[in-house]
């Protein structure tokens, strides 16, 4: 696999004017940037875009299991839109390669511009009337490079499913830009299906106004590489956040939570859930701020991770950060980390159920208390079995507490 | 139906029962009464096979369906399975886990243990609902994660709902009646006189006349440091209500 940047330098003449400049006005990912601390930077492999977009029995075998019917699906392959895969929708537009009119402010490294420049589509949704979306990013060989815009209009309640599902040794880039207009609700749902020499890189930046709500909820199962970083900026008064995320991971897996939540204005309320089981020698790092501006009076902040280690090798990073320019906020941060105890196994034991199951029914239980969230039966069906799935290779120690 | 001879346990080296015995038959109810510490929520735990327990010496027989079985070499599933239910002095939150899937999945795993069909969801909420109403229960608290949010008096309940739903032959009732007002005492007791029968037994722990009021027993043991030091009649309870146990200890 060849290194983003190796690509880029043999491929000035065909790629736009400057880039290779540009990039370097953006810091490249290494270990000395706090962002970046926690991630196995030197394993980031990501190669030239993909070009494969044929639809073969094994990629339609893909697209039939993770569609679901609740939602009308968008769905993409290798860094390509299949429209003969996709439903018809009137609020959905390509973004077409030449398209690269995003906001630079929000990037966080070289490759959001890279993802741009060699992002070859995308989705832009304009969401004039409450629906629901899937949009279901299917990679299979090299970097898939997407760059997305949502839009969510004035009062209106949307919901956005994500699916990635990655095979072979594929990674994915995404760009994502989301606004939400007043008194709007967008709620996010993604998951990704990563095989394990798989790499996910997602980014968002989210703007969000008065009486509007944004909602997210990320599941991560697999042995990959993955990375998902939002910017949350609450713009005006009684905007809201409300972001959760679950993580069951095990083998080497890497999951970075990168959030930057920042209050801009007075009487904004974000809350940050992030939850999950580690395993094996998988390393998860939760790395959140929330920044409250002078002014922004009134803030109401929650941040806490709650983990469970199932082995001595496996390694956590929780760093649930407030930097408060204002005294008159109610900002709350923490973190936990545990296992199951012998009382609670116990418990379920004495309900007839053996100790596998009991210990099956209580990880399951606290991934759910974030799952019950999604509202869509065939979402939250999908969610709840990816856990389960998974779940079965996992050999739990008691703690005595 | 239960027979306990000489029965010693420790919790991290600490022998906490030093040598218990007791005779348990079909249709009757023991409560055992006993001060802070004498070992009370030990030997319900110990019976119900609570793993952080070692019984160092003794033997506790069972008999169930004609069959007489060592209870000891039972996990703690199996023996709920053949019919011990231990209701929690301090019932376990289980957030996100539903208090419908809970109780379908104990009922279900008691059906596979006896070789009968396990009941789907629509056949076990008809069979559930019947059971609330045993303890005054709304309908509310079936979809509520386990215990989470759930009053003193709530948890209460829910442990006898599941007596209810399980149909124990031994139930042991771990002080169901700490932290309980007046009328949620009521509505358990009674809850708890009409799952009573012939055929199975109740051992009642607890602190406290008031519940032996309503739950009558046909026994009253007196446990400190361990040992069972007096048995009686309901009597018994009355007089260590009006004496305190140092009238016991004495």
């Amino acid at each position: 696999m060849q290194n983003i940047f190796e690509y880029i330098q043999q491929n000035k003449a065909s790629l736009p004017e400057n880039l290779e400049e540009k990039m370097e006005l953006f810091p490249t990912p290494n270990r000395k940037l706090e962002a970046w601390k926690y991630f196995p930077v030197k394993d980031i492999k990501f190669s030239a875009p993909a070009t494969n977009n044929t639809v073969d029995d094994k990629v339609q075998a893909l697209i039939d299991k993770h569609k679901v019917t609740s939602a009308k699906t968008l769905v993409f392959l290798n860094g390509s839109f299949l429209a003969d895969q996709s439903d018809k929708l009137s609020s959905f537009q390509e973004v077409k390669e030449d398209d690269c009119e995003f906001s630079e402010d929000d990037f966080e490294s070289s490759i959001d511009l890279a993802t741009l420049y060699l992002g070859k589509s995308g989705f832009s949704l304009e969401l004039t009337s409450n629906e629901s979306i899937q949009v279901l990013q299917i990679a299979t060989e090299a970097t898939s490079f997407y760059k997305n815009r949502v839009v969510v209009a004035e009062g209106v309640e949307a919901s956005l499913y994500e699916t990635q599902v990655l095979i072979n040794e594929a990674s994915l880039s995404c760009y994502t830009e989301c606004n939400l207009a007043k008194a709007s609700n967008l709620k996010y749902f993604s998951k990704s299906v990563a095989s394990e020499n798989s790499q996910v890189f997602n980014n968002a930046n989210v703007n969000i106004v008065a009486q509007a709500k944004f909602e997210s909820l990320v599941l991560d199962t697999d042995p990959a590489r993955i990375r998902r970083r939002a910017s949350v900026n609450l713009l005006e008064e009684t905007a809201e956040a409300d972001l959760k995320g679950f993580y069951l991971v095990n083998k080497k897996a890497v999951v970075n939570h990168k959030l930057d939540i920042n209050h801009m204005v007075p009487n904004c309320i974000s809350k940050q859930l992030y939850k999950g089981i580690l395993d094996d020698a998988s390393r998860v790092s939760f790395d959140g701020i929330v920044y409250v501006a002078e002014g922004a009076v009134g803030t109401d902040s929650e941040q806490l991770n709650k983990s469970m280690l199932f082995s001595n090798t496996a390694e956590l990073d929780t760093r649930p950060q407030l930097e408060i320019y204002n005294d008159d906020v109610t900002c709350a941060h923490g973190a936990t980390l545990g296992g199951f105890n012998t009382d609670e196994v116990f418990y379920l034991q004495s309900r007839c159920i053996p100790e596998d199951q009991a210990v099956a029914m209580l990880a399951f239980g606290f991934a759910e208390d974030i799952f019950t969230e999604i509202e869509d039966e065939e979402i939250h069906a999908k969610f709840s079995e990816q856990f389960v799935d998974r779940f079965k290779d996992y050999k739990v120690e008691l703690n005595e507490f | 139906m239960l027979e306990i001879r000489n029965l010693k346990a420790n919790i991290e080296e600490k022998e906490i029962l030093k040598g218990i015995n007791l005779s348990v038959k079909p249709g009757e109810v023991h409560a055992i009464m006993g001060p802070n510490g004498s070992g009370k929520s030990t030997l319900s735990k110990v019976l119900a096979g609570h793993p952080s327990y070692e019984v160092t010496e003794g033997e506790v027989k069972y008999e169930v369906n004609f069959q007489e079985q060592d209870l000891l070499e039972l996990d703690a599933h199996e023996r709920a399975q053949k019919g011990i239910f231990l209701a929690f002095q301090y019932p376990i939150e289980l957030p996100g886990v539903s208090n419908f899937e809970f109780l379908k999945t104990s009922f279900n795993e008691v059906c596979k243990a006896q070789g009968v069909p396990e009941l789907d969801n629509k056949a076990f909420d008809k069979f559930v609902r019947e059971k609330m109403k045993v303890v005054e229960m709304r309908d509310e608290f079936l979809h509520r994660p386990v215990n989470e949010g759930f009053s003193g008096g709530e948890k209460k309940r829910n442990e006898i709902l599941q007596m209810a739903v399980l149909s124990p032959q031994l139930a042991i009732l771990d002080e169901t009646d700490s932290g309980l007002d007046i009328d949620a005492l009521r509505i358990i007791s009674e809850g708890v006189n009409k799952l009573r029968n012939e055929n199975n037994a109740i051992i009642l722990i607890t602190h406290y006349q008031r519940l032996l009021d309503y739950i009558k027993p046909d026994h009253v043991h007196v446990l400190s440091g361990g040992q069972i030091v007096k048995s009686g009649t309901s009597d018994l309870a009355k007089e260590l209500e009006s004496k305190g146990y140092d009238w016991i200890e004495q």
